[in-house]
């Protein structure tokens, strides 16, 4: 092998792609020509480096985030805030501000500067108690229908 | 699951598997974050984009058929996000600037954000002579260069993310590489 088929084939002997007898014939003469083989040697170092240099790894914080999207863990944007305005505890229960309003008393709101504000908090705790009011319901009406 | 293809995962994710997405990402996170670093010249903008990338594979799993690679999807994905974040800073630029866009070319004024040439990433000689290597090199062949040495793409791929002719990334690749040997050995 002659010194410029042997540089046309370094580009697939970088890439891995060389295999068989073409790689043998081209290790054959990189053994006996010092030129070629130091000037391969010093393509791979320069990759190399590139390659050292360049692969970094992602935060944590960034792989955690994707992994909490992921699995639909996202529930509470950090957006909401802990005080919430009457129209904010609306979208935050998922229902229009016309169906709130008749449960005004009963919602743990309170009253500052003549407005009145909810902490999410306590929203929260209101929710535990209709679920176990819900509950307690439910259990009434299967007992009362075997019964009947 | 690791022994499951990138195309074979993906079409985990696309029935909303979290833990086949999460594996996606530690087998490709670390080649995208380097190309993007290098092509992008921040890393904290870099890892921006990474999380938006990773993001739009997520938000367009319903979309995913198998009849490209994913790796080619996903750097396909990566240079879309670059190129808009890239105008994105043009535009910011130009209005803090008081300038209509238009007006302010690449090179003009300060840098928009995601147009190299790339910065350091780290400390270290080797790192220095790299990075100032890579700006030295014409646009066309560091994307080439990058794509293969760091993103790890076949030469089909590169072909196709970067709408360039396979003869093309070929010639283009063997330059590159033959440059970056030249440049470091005269940094050094």
């Amino acid at each position: 092998m002659e010194c410029r088929e042997s540089r046309e084939r370094w580009d697939d002997e970088l890439d891995g792609m060389l295999a068989g007898s073409a790689r043998r014939k081209l290790l054959r003469h990189l053994a006996g020509c010092a030129r070629c083989s130091e000037e391969l040697a010093r393509l791979r170092r320069a990759l190399e480096a590139l390659r050292e240099t360049s692969l970094v790894e992602p935060s944590e914080a960034t792989r955690a985030g994707l992994a909490r999207v992921a699995r639909g863990e996202e529930r509470m944007p950090a957006a909401v805030p802990e005080v919430l305005e009457l129209r904010e505890v609306a979208a935050y229960l998922r229902v229009a501000l016309a169906d709130l309003e008749p449960l005004l008393d009963e919602l743990p709101g309170f009253e500052i500067a003549g407005q009145i504000r909810f902490r999410r908090e306590a929203i929260d705790r209101w929710i535990g108690e209709q679920e176990r009011a819900y509950r307690t319901r439910l259990r009434t009406s299967v007992v009362r229908m075997s019964a009947g | 699951m690791d022994e499951l293809t990138d195309e074979q995962l993906m079409l985990l994710v696309k029935h909303d598997n979290a833990e086949a997405f999460d594996r996606l990402f530690r087998r490709h996170g670390r080649r995208l974050l380097g190309y993007l670093s290098r092509t992008c010249g921040d890393r904290g903008d870099a890892e921006d984009l990474v999380q938006e990338v990773f993001l739009a594979v997520f938000r367009a799993r319903k979309d995913w058929r198998p009849v490209a690679r994913f790796s080619t999807w996903l750097y396909t994905m990566a240079r879309n996000a670059r190129a808009n974040r890239w105008k994105q800073g043009m535009r910011e630029r130009a209005r803090t600037a008081g300038f209509a866009a238009e007006r302010i070319g690449p090179g003009r004024g300060a840098a928009p954000a995601c147009d190299g040439p790339p910065q350091r990433l780290a400390a270290g000689e080797t790192e220095a002579a790299v990075a100032s290597a890579i700006a030295r090199l014409p646009a066309r062949q560091r994307e080439v260069l990058l794509l293969r040495e760091v993103a790890g793409l076949a030469y089909e791929e590169i072909a196709e993310v970067a709408s360039l002719a396979l003869g093309t990334v070929k010639t283009e690749l063997h330059r590159a590489r033959r440059r970056l040997a030249g440049i470091l050995d005269d940094l050094r």
